[in-house]
């Protein structure tokens, strides 16, 4: 073997690891990025990572247009402010069959802000929103399904004023008025009769 | 419950209707005597313009069902119970919450109905629905005792006692009378259109917040319901409706001369 065969060999062999290294690099970062969502700065800060909790929200009864509760799992907060963003992001959710989802599809949640007085802001956004037509029974379930969701979960939120694209707004499609925060109504959970239907398995409260 | 009657809101409104502006956040009544019996109805056809209402493809625009339901109950009322009927809009235009009220209050209705058509995330969902107002939060905070009280001069006269009410907050003087409005109508409208019982329900409302008297806000039917929505356009469908409003408002009516 000549030195010169040599020399490729060993060229050979440092390209093929390089190659080799780059590609091990590559696959690792992309399993990474896909399985773990990284987070923003101030989630970092304010969801504790594995630990969730079982949260109460609405859905609309399949046999009448009522609400009822369902459970969902979602991340423990470190705050109350942080925990109402957890619990109204799934209360935008859809629900699970035979319940029906008293949201529009699209509609995003913009900001949660919880005020010492137990005044809930929610803020709401999505194109869903800047064409809203419905009837004011449609309209009534997808607003207090939000209400009931921030006050049976959070026992600090004692009133929930919607705000869309971060303005306050008359009503959403002409019917309620959300000039006012408002409270919840319990005229418009299901009889005790009709049972809770969960939307996934029930969990019990708390940590888990 | 005093029946009050609007002095400046009657200038801003009359004034805002013609200038699409909304109405004032505060609005003075007087005290005035009892409640009047029915003599003026205002009917309300609800959205119109650019709100076309609840829109349902194949199906009617809910803008134009309650501008023709509310044509159609017109001359009946007027002809069989003898009193004057107005329309808050007799075309397809775009009125705000408080220009509808502020028509209402202005003409000085002794009662208003507001007609839509529903919608609901059910398909099988059916049947007529009556809301009336239910007082938010701002208008709870002023109690009775809360309101300023001062004296009206009047020409010619001696003063008179002037009560301030927010405007948001006129409809709450009016809810009992609202809510024997509102069953009266949920009687009648069972009864010609048979189904389920249908309850009174309270809920925030944004344009009745403001009408300064007996008040309901009707859904005729559903129109996310296909089978529904068919009937509904129907003369025959419609003409039921307009027997059961014209029942209901003359039991109302008997019932307020009753107790004057």
């Amino acid at each position: 073997m000549t030195r010169r065969t040599l020399r490729i060999a060993l060229g050979v062999l440092v390209v093929a690891g390089a190659a080799g290294g780059g590609l091990w690099w590559w696959q690792s970062r992309h399993q990474t990025a896909s399985t773990v969502p990284t987070p923003a700065p101030a989630q970092v800060a304010r969801v504790i990572p594995a630990a969730r909790i079982s949260a109460t929200v609405y859905a609309v009864a399949p046999e009448g247009d009522w609400l009822v509760p369902t459970h969902r799992d979602v991340p423990l907060a470190a705050d109350a402010t942080a925990q109402g963003r957890e619990i109204v992001r799934a209360a935008l959710e859809s629900a699970a069959p035979p319940n029906l989802s008293p949201v529009p599809p699209g509609v995003t949640l913009r900001g949660f802000f919880l005020t010492a007085t137990g005044d809930a802001f929610v803020d709401l956004g999505g194109d869903t929103l800047a064409s809203y037509r419905a009837g004011a029974t449609a309209e009534r379930l997808f607003i207090y399904a939000i209400v009931h969701a921030v006050t049976a979960s959070l026992p600090t939120a004692h009133r929930v004023q919607i705000l869309v694209n971060g303005t306050e707004v008359d009503t959403l499609g002409g019917h309620v008025d959300l000039r006012d925060p408002l409270t919840p109504d319990a005229s418009l959970l299901a009889p005790p009769a009709s049972a809770a239907t969960p939307d996934i398995a029930a969990a019990p409260s708390g940590l888990h | 419950m005093p029946r009050a009657f609007l002095i400046l809101p009657v200038i801003a409104l009359a004034a805002g209707l013609l200038s699409a502006q909304t109405a004032p956040p505060d609005a003075p009544t007087v005290s005035g005597p009892a409640p009047h019996p029915l003599r003026l109805l205002v009917l309300d056809a609800g959205h119109g313009g650019e709100d076309t209402g609840v829109q349902v493809e194949g199906g009617p625009l809910e803008k134009q069902l309650t501008l023709d339901l509310a044509r159609r109950l017109q001359s009946p009322l007027e002809s069989r119970l003898g009193i004057r009927v107005l329309l808050t809009r007799m075309d397809d235009r775009a009125l705000t919450a408080d220009q509808r009220a502020g028509a209402a209050n202005t003409a000085r209705a002794d009662a208003v109905i507001t007609v839509h058509a529903n919608s609901s995330v059910r398909p099988t969902a059916s049947g007529p629905e009556i809301f009336i107002h239910q007082p938010g939060a701002t208008a709870l905070a002023l109690s009775s005792a809360d309101r300023a009280a001062d004296q009206l001069p009047v020409p010619g006269g001696p003063s008179r006692p002037i009560t301030f009410l927010p405007w948001a907050a006129v409809q709450g003087e009016h809810l009992t009378a609202s809510r024997a409005l509102g069953e009266q109508l949920a009687l009648s409208l069972g009864a010609r259109l048979g189904g389920a019982p249908r309850h009174v329900r309270s809920v925030p409302l944004r344009m009745l917040a403001g009408v300064n008297a007996p008040a309901v806000h009707l859904e005729v039917g559903y129109l996310t319901n296909p089978e529904e929505a068919a009937r509904l356009v129907t003369d025959a469908f419609q003409n039921q409706i307009v027997d059961a409003v014209v029942e209901a408002l003359t039991r109302f009516r008997g019932d307020a001369e009753a107790a004057q």
